[in-house]
């Protein structure tokens, strides 16, 4: 015996390593598992007989005869790549007890005969409980699977000498198949027996690659998860919102289970989200001094993205398969938390909370983000509210015409949109608090950071977002308040501010009293009140010299105080764009000219009578430049017909 | 001193398994006469069940002397469990063929190659055995349904032995480091009273060339275990001398 020889097998003797003899696994009677044979003191031979055993690699000492073709329902999703058959390999043999058939005392062979150990307790079949899978296997991660590596860059094969491999499966002596032991040692005295820690999702990701997990919010995450508990969320990783075993989702073994409150949640999409995605659900993160967003409570409020709605219709659009089961332009009627996000790359603002997902562009094409394309915010929101509005949010008489196409809203050569896409039409030095600072009529900073102005853009979240961000001027993403984002408001149509609909004073509509300051604070949030309703010269562009009335050469200020107590949204009826202005009539504004948002509501009235600039007879109100350039307007209000267009026009001395 | 030293060898020899096993075939279900019994027949003993004197033209080459024709195995033995590996005819080889010469299920008599002239041995005058007078004696027991179509379901033998943790190469049988990569092994199975072979003649065990045989776990010869087993399997022991689990 060399002297290395010697050495080793001291060790050995000296340091006794723990082995499968202080696991779960020894069933024998000298363990003191709840699991245990009353008087047999083997170990391996539950699982293991030199001879007359199974046919099987290793030999097994359990009759595996009764697995026979089409016993188990096995797993599958619209986004699985790679066959998946009938259990075979060592999964059958795992499957021996753990599909809770065979009593767990049933041997082959044991002194030469088969043999049923008593078990101490009672025990005959697997216990009740998460570690008899039963035959249906649809809740547990697939196995005796080839991995269909070329169709999925997401799913690659372990690397040669990880602790995770492929086993063999079908084709004997060929190891090339995902198997329970590609995860579990069924000897290791570690936790769940795992062939390798999974701490930080290290298991998972052997085979799982997942772009932008590296510092998405959910990997980087240090929040406490159950919320009293001493692990982390970037370190369950995976296991946050994934089961390897017994999953509540009927594919891609999501689950509901929330550690901080007790049993899992009923299945639906929104649950598995909500598990940490609510007050308490999650510990503090010392790193940014919060937990997880409460979305619930978003979710819970008078307007919302309703998640609630659709269960089972999502299905995952960030994924590489394809044809993807979902098409980016969403038709199928539902709304999911995952529509919008990517939990596998969401960064936390001012981060793109959008990464890692797919959206329409203004050209409808579809956009992936990765690294070198970040996609846009409306990109996503073009996903549903855009070229698939009408089936998807049909017209409704309780849903005002935001129900619109909004691509085709936003597109930047229409002759007014607020800039979502693009810098606005309006360039009038008026709008530009950048040359009238600081009381400009438009206030706050940009989502960019930068003073609001004729240039900047804005994000559909600057007006339809929490009301908690209200307690900023410009844009939401500026304020303090947690979470932001579309999910749900006060307000109506998930505005960040109150904002008045109502409309049709004209014809016997809501009494409006007098002005009220919230009745547009919405709009307050960028467009300064006081430029709004300057009688002189603090202005807006909508203004005439002279004595149109006395005193209100602002013809804001006509409107919403002085004259009518008018509604914003009278004149400006699509806030988005001019392009469905269906009762309004553009006399002499050439399509794709600065129109300046004005689309009139639908109870506003035609001017009955002729234009006296053109002579004809709108049959809309009508808005329009007479034939010096100058712009008027040609309606009734109020049952008057003052707005008769010669005494309608107006002049502004510098536009 | 030397008459001390004498005594002291012999105690300690009469404590070592080797001294206990050096007359247990004769107590064991090896000793075909019956167990404990002796031999009723004059100038026949219980080792010429298995081996031939060397003078006889029949001995094998290769030690231990054996019937030089051999016995093949079972047909159905032909089927390797791994398909990948060496082929069985490398494997079956060495002390397995001999044991596979009977326990294959093929003999049908106790097959004696050498035999005083004066003996007749009959079936009668060989010691009752339970499992030959079950199949009838006709084959030493009814084939064993797991091996009807191949070896499956049987611990392999002919496989190399990572002796030392060092990957061994051993009939046929490249060294296979993924043996070793899982560290499951003892690093020498000996030290616990189990048996190492090599498949090269005259070299001693040495890390690199060991192997497992049937022999490993059984020693034909008895042992005070049960099934010939050289240590005994309660607790898992047996197993547990090589695997490390």
């Amino acid at each position: 015996m060399s002297t290395a020889l010697l050495l080793s097998a001291l060790l050995a003797q000296t340091q006794p390593m723990p082995d499968v003899r202080s696991t779960k696994h020894n069933l024998s009677s000298n363990s003191t598992n709840t699991v245990h044979a009353v008087s047999e003191d083997g170990v391996c031979v539950f699982c293991h007989i030199p001879h007359k055993a199974a046919k099987s690699k290793p030999v097994w000492n359990r009759d595996l005869s009764y697995q026979t073709s089409g016993l188990y329902n096995v797993y599958t999703s619209t986004t699985l790549d790679s066959n998946v058959g009938q259990p075979n390999g060592a999964s059958k043999l795992c499957l021996s007890c753990h599909d809770g058939t065979l009593a767990i005392g049933s041997l082959l062979n044991n002194n030469l005969g088969p043999t049923t150990v008593q078990m101490a307790n009672g025990v005959t079949t697997m216990p009740v409980g998460p570690r008899n899978l039963g035959t249906d296997l649809r809740d547990d991660h697939p196995v005796s699977m080839v991995p269909n590596v070329g169709s999925d860059p997401e799913i690659v094969v372990p690397p040669a000498g990880d602790y995770v491999q492929l086993k063999e499966g079908a084709t004997p002596g060929v190891a090339d198949s995902v198997q329970c032991t590609s995860c579990h040692d069924p000897h290791l005295p570690t936790y769940k027996f795992l062939v390798k820690s999974n701490t930080r999702g290290a298991l998972c990701t052997t085979c799982h690659s997942k772009p932008g997990w590296i510092g998405s919010a959910h990997e980087q995450s240090m929040a406490a998860y159950p919320a009293s508990g001493t692990q982390v969320v970037s370190d369950l990783a995976c296991l946050s919102c994934h089961a390897p075993h017994n999953g509540q989702s009927p594919s891609r073994l999501l689950q509901t289970n929330n550690l901080s409150f007790g049993a899992p949640f009923p299945w639906n999409e929104e649950n598995v989200c909500y598990s940490c995605h609510q007050s308490g659900g999650t510990g503090i993160d010392p790193g940014t001094g919060r937990g997880a967003p409460d979305i619930k409570t978003q979710m819970g409020k008078a307007t919302h993205h309703p998640v609630e709605l659709a269960v089972d219709q999502h299905q995952p659009v960030f994924t590489t398969h394809l044809p993807e089961p979902e098409s980016v332009l969403n038709s199928n009627l539902h709304v999911e938390c995952a529509d919008c996000h990517n939990p596998h790359q969401v960064r936390p603002l001012p981060g793109n909370v959008h990464k890692g997902m797919k959206g329409i562009s203004l050209s409808g094409a579809t956009v992936i983000d990765n690294a070198a394309v970040d996609l846009k915010q409306y990109e996503v929101c073009f996903r549903c509210h855009g070229d698939t509005f009408a089936t998807f949010i049909p017209p409704a008489p309780t849903r005002p015409p935001s129900g619109s196409n909004k691509r085709t809203e936003f597109q930047t050569t229409n002759g007014a949109y607020h800039p979502v896409a693009g810098a606005g039409r309006n360039q009038s030095s008026f709008l530009n608090n950048v040359l009238d600072a600081p009381d400009g009529q438009l206030k706050g900073n940009d989502w960019q950071g930068n003073r609001l102005s004729r240039s900047s853009t804005l994000l559909c979240s600057d007006c339809h977002n929490s009301e908690a961000t209200n307690n900023v001027n410009g844009s939401a993403r500026n304020s303090s308040a947690f979470p932001k984002g579309p999910h749900g408001s006060v307000n109506q149509r998930i505005l960040r501010a109150n904002m008045s609909f109502a409309v049709g004073s004209m014809n016997g509509g809501p009494p409006f009293g007098g002005y009220n300051t919230n009745n547009f604070a919405l709009c307050f949030l960028c467009h300064d009140e006081q430029r709004l309703r300057g009688a002189t010269v603090n202005r807006s562009n909508f203004y005439q010299p002279g004595n149109v009335s006395s005193g209100n050469g602002n013809l804001h200020n006509l409107h919403l105080v002085d004259k009518t107590n008018a509604n914003c949204m009278e004149c400006h009826y699509n806030i988005h764009s001019n392009v469905e202005a269906a009762n309004t009539d553009y006399r002499n504004i050439p399509s794709g000219s600065p129109s300046h948002l004005i689309n009139f509501a639908p109870t506003v009235v035609r001017f009955n009578g002729a234009d006296p600039y053109y002579g004809d007879r709108p049959t809309k109100p009508r808005y329009g430049r007479n034939p010096s350039g100058q712009p008027y307007c040609l309606l009734q209000c109020h049952g008057s017909d003052k707005m008769n267009g010669t005494d309608s026009t107006y002049a502004p001395p510098s536009p | 001193m030397r008459a001390a030293l004498l005594i002291a060898m012999l105690g300690a020899a009469a404590t070592t398994p080797a001294a206990s096993r050096m007359s247990s075939i004769d107590k064991s279900k090896h000793n075909f006469f019956g167990p404990g019994e002796r031999s009723p027949l004059p100038g026949m003993d219980v080792c010429q069940f298995c081996h031939v004197p060397n003078r006889l033209e029949t001995a094998g080459s290769v030690p231990p002397l054996w019937d030089k024709a051999g016995k093949g195995h079972n047909a159905a033995l032909s089927t390797p469990a791994d398909p990948s590996g060496p082929p069985l005819a490398l494997r079956w080889a060495g002390s397995t063929l001999r044991c596979l010469s009977c326990h294959d299920s093929t003999v049908s008599s106790i097959n004696i190659v050498f035999r005083p002239s004066s003996v007749s041995l009959r079936f009668d005058q060989i010691a009752d055995d339970g499992r030959r007078r079950d199949a009838a004696r006709s084959t030493m027991r009814a084939p064993p349904e797991e091996w009807l179509a191949s070896v499956m379901g049987n611990h392999p033998v002919g496989i190399p032995y990572p002796l030392a943790l060092e990957p061994s190469e051993y009939r046929g049988y490249g060294p296979r480091a993924t043996l070793l990569a899982t560290g499951d092994w003892q690093p020498d199975p000996r030290t616990r009273g189990l048996k190492l072979f090599t498949d090269r003649s005259g070299f001693d065990v040495i890390s690199g060339t060991a192997g497992v045989e049937c022999a490993s776990c059984h020693d034909p010869h008895g042992t005070p275990n049960k099934y010939f087993l050289r240590i005994p399997k309660e607790r898992s022991e047996l197993c547990l001398g090589c695997h490390r689990k």
